[in-house]
């Protein structure tokens, strides 16, 4: 049935894409939020933090886009793209929660 | 670097460039337009070709036009200062209702100038290039923000893919085949500008931090109750007060912008009043852009009433790498010669974009040829590529034609100039749907070149304003437009000569091919 799995291969290709740009967008965000938090407390402005890390983010974004659609195996790509930046946002819905 | 490696780029490349070669190449004309965006303004609104007067009053040429909005009730308001690029006040200012305006302020009479009739190049072209006009949800803006990802994800896989970067850096056959020469093109244009398209595609995106990475100070700022805004008023400075309700009159602006200007050693860019006509008014004096790279935004912040200097800001220096990106990308800075290799350069990403389409095409025209996706693509890439530069031109051309005070159905003639850009844009695509490819982008091409001139036929009929006369009281930024056009034109024609050629060789081809099958 080469239709079909003509079908399946499109669909992974798909899978694939969608979890390495929207996935890594997330990554990147998140990163970028947690390198500005780190920077500020190691005592840098906490605005200048910001700019410095959400700069960085787009180059960040870049590598995670270039390495992600280099990435042959699954096991990565789901950790990486999908768990990481799941794992960051229920962490910061549980701490927003618990502060209002 | 393995095999795998490289083909996985490739495949990338192919499949990014495709997605997203229409939207980049908008940008890349937009903002190669946008070089010259005042220009362009000038020659689309002839009520604003003036010349800067000699000295410029703050109190005497702008506060006549400010003063009766202000006893309106607008609370707010600022000026741009006016420049030899653009020699009106730009006021905008918030009226009694909380909504905004902007107008243009004659600089020699203090007079608001009529509304223009027209989004010319400052509100259409420019918006146009950084979110496609299409503000529903921010999508213009990620959509952008994305084609830009995928310009720097191709730009790093393209020279991963180019192995024999180095010796293909210098070599165009513009005599081989189509598909040969458009290579060479693509390369050439590619490598040859390649550290200009990186840093004018990354400083672009670095001017929409706060848009594309909106929560990035949600740690940094954790407990403020809006983490974005406390960011917005740290980093880029910000004073407030209340008004007090009881009416006072302002200082001088003209002393307190001298005062500024001896403060910086440079010139005033802008000025904003805030809590107009109170006594608790903020006169808020921003320097001038114009001196260098970097887009600054220092601020003085002075009391209305009295004076007295209240707040002075300066951006911290990470904040100054921002800000030198920004202003590395919008070249505000004074050097002409500069913005015209910015133009040439935004103009060559145009041709390596539209190039690598062709390429796309010729390599896969054997096996594709009778696919209805192959067909899409040719459709796509001639509505991309010569559809919206025909819209472009058609927009200055009504812009010519019809009077500023020209309305139908309810609508002014900036709308319809409007209609008429995504009106042909639209038909372009329809049209190359229909016609064989080479011959859609020959007709296309013949269609450019008689817009542009008819654009440089209408300037001169509907102003007067001729090459002769522009060129001769050196009016260069009209003068300037008006050769550009014609370049347009010229260019244009040449490429529907050569591709009517191609066509007819090709429909012959295909005929004896046929005779030959019967």
């Amino acid at each position: 049935m080469p239709h079909i799995q003509r079908l399946i291969a499109a669909g992974r290709l798909l899978l694939h894409s969608l979890l390495v740009v929207v996935g890594g967008y997330f990554l990147s965000a998140a990163l970028v939020a947690l390198g500005a938090a780190a920077l500020t407390s190691l005592g840098m402005a906490r605005s200048e933090a910001v700019v410095s890390f959400a700069m960085l983010g787009f180059v960040i974004y870049l590598m995670l886009l270039i390495w992600g659609f280099a990435l042959r195996r699954w096991t990565p790509l789901l950790v990486v793209y999908g768990a990481l930046p799941l794992l960051y946002y229920l962490w910061q819905h549980a701490v927003a929660g618990a502060a209002s | 670097m393995s095999r795998a490696f490289r083909q996985s780029m490739s495949l990338l490349h192919t499949w990014a460039g495709l997605l997203l070669g229409t939207v980049l190449f908008a940008v890349f004309w937009m903002g190669s337009l946008s070089v010259f965006d005042r220009e362009i303004d000038r020659w689309m609104m002839p009520d604003t070709r003036q010349a800067l007067p000699a000295s410029l009053s703050l109190d005497r040429s702008l506060l006549p036009a400010v003063t009766p909005l202000v006893e309106n009730g607008a609370q707010q308001w600022g000026v741009t200062l006016p420049d030899a690029r653009a020699p009106q006040y730009r006021l905008f200012y918030q009226d009694g209702e909380g909504e905004f305006h902007s107008r243009l302020v004659d600089a020699h009479s203090g007079e608001l100038l009529p509304e223009a009739g027209t989004l010319a190049a400052t509100r259409f072209i420019f918006p146009f290039h950084y979110r496609l006009n299409f503000s529903w949800m921010s999508i213009g803006y990620w959509l952008v923000g994305l084609a830009a990802m995928a310009m720097l994800v191709l730009l790093v896989s393209g020279v991963i893919v180019h192995r024999k970067l180095f010796r293909e850096f210098f070599l165009f056959r513009p005599e081989k085949r189509f598909q040969r020469s458009s290579l060479d093109l693509h390369n050439l244009s590619g490598v040859l500008a390649l550290p200009f398209h990186f840093v004018i595609t990354l400083s672009g995106l670095i001017i929409f931090i706060s848009i594309y990475f909106p929560d990035a100070p949600a740690l940094a700022y954790a407990g403020e109750q809006s983490p974005q805004a406390s960011f917005f008023a740290e980093g880029s400075g910000r004073y407030l007060r209340l008004p007090s309700g009881v009416a006072a009159p302002l200082q001088s602006l003209d002393e307190l912008r001298q005062r500024a200007e001896v403060h910086w050693n440079d010139e005033v860019g802008f000025v904003r009043v805030r809590n107009a006509g109170d006594s608790q008014a903020v006169v808020e004096i921003g320097r001038s852009v114009k001196g260098e790279v970097s887009w600054n935004i220092d601020k003085l912040y002075f009391d209305g009433a009295s004076g007295e200097l209240l707040h002075e800001f300066s951006a911290a220096p990470m904040m100054g790498v921002q800000r030198f990106f920004v202003g590395l990308h919008f070249i505000q800075f004074e050097r002409w010669s500069l913005r015209w290799l910015y133009f040439l350069a935004g103009l060559a990403g145009c041709v390596m974009i539209a190039t690598g389409f062709f390429f796309w095409l010729e390599a896969r025209r054997k096996r594709l040829v009778s696919s209805a996706g192959f067909r899409a693509v040719e459709a796509l890439t001639v509505g991309s590529v010569s559809g919206i530069v025909l819209a472009t031109f058609s927009y200055f051309v009504i812009n010519r034609l019809l009077p500023s005070e020209f309305t139908v159905f309810g609508a002014g003639r900036a709308a319809v100039e409007v209609w008429v850009f995504y009106l042909t844009w639209l038909t372009s695509f329809v049209h190359a749907a229909m016609r064989c490819y080479r011959r859609a982008f020959a007709e296309q091409c013949l269609a450019i070149a008689v817009t542009a001139l008819l654009a440089v036929l209408h300037n001169a009929l509907s102003t007067g304003d001729h090459l002769l006369a522009t060129l001769s009281s050196r009016q260069w930024a009209i003068a300037g437009m008006d050769l550009m056009l014609l370049a347009a034109a010229a260019i244009a024609m040449a490429a529907a000569r050569r591709l009517r050629g191609a066509a007819v060789k090709e429909l012959q081809t295909t005929a004896s091919l046929q005779e030959l099958a019967e």
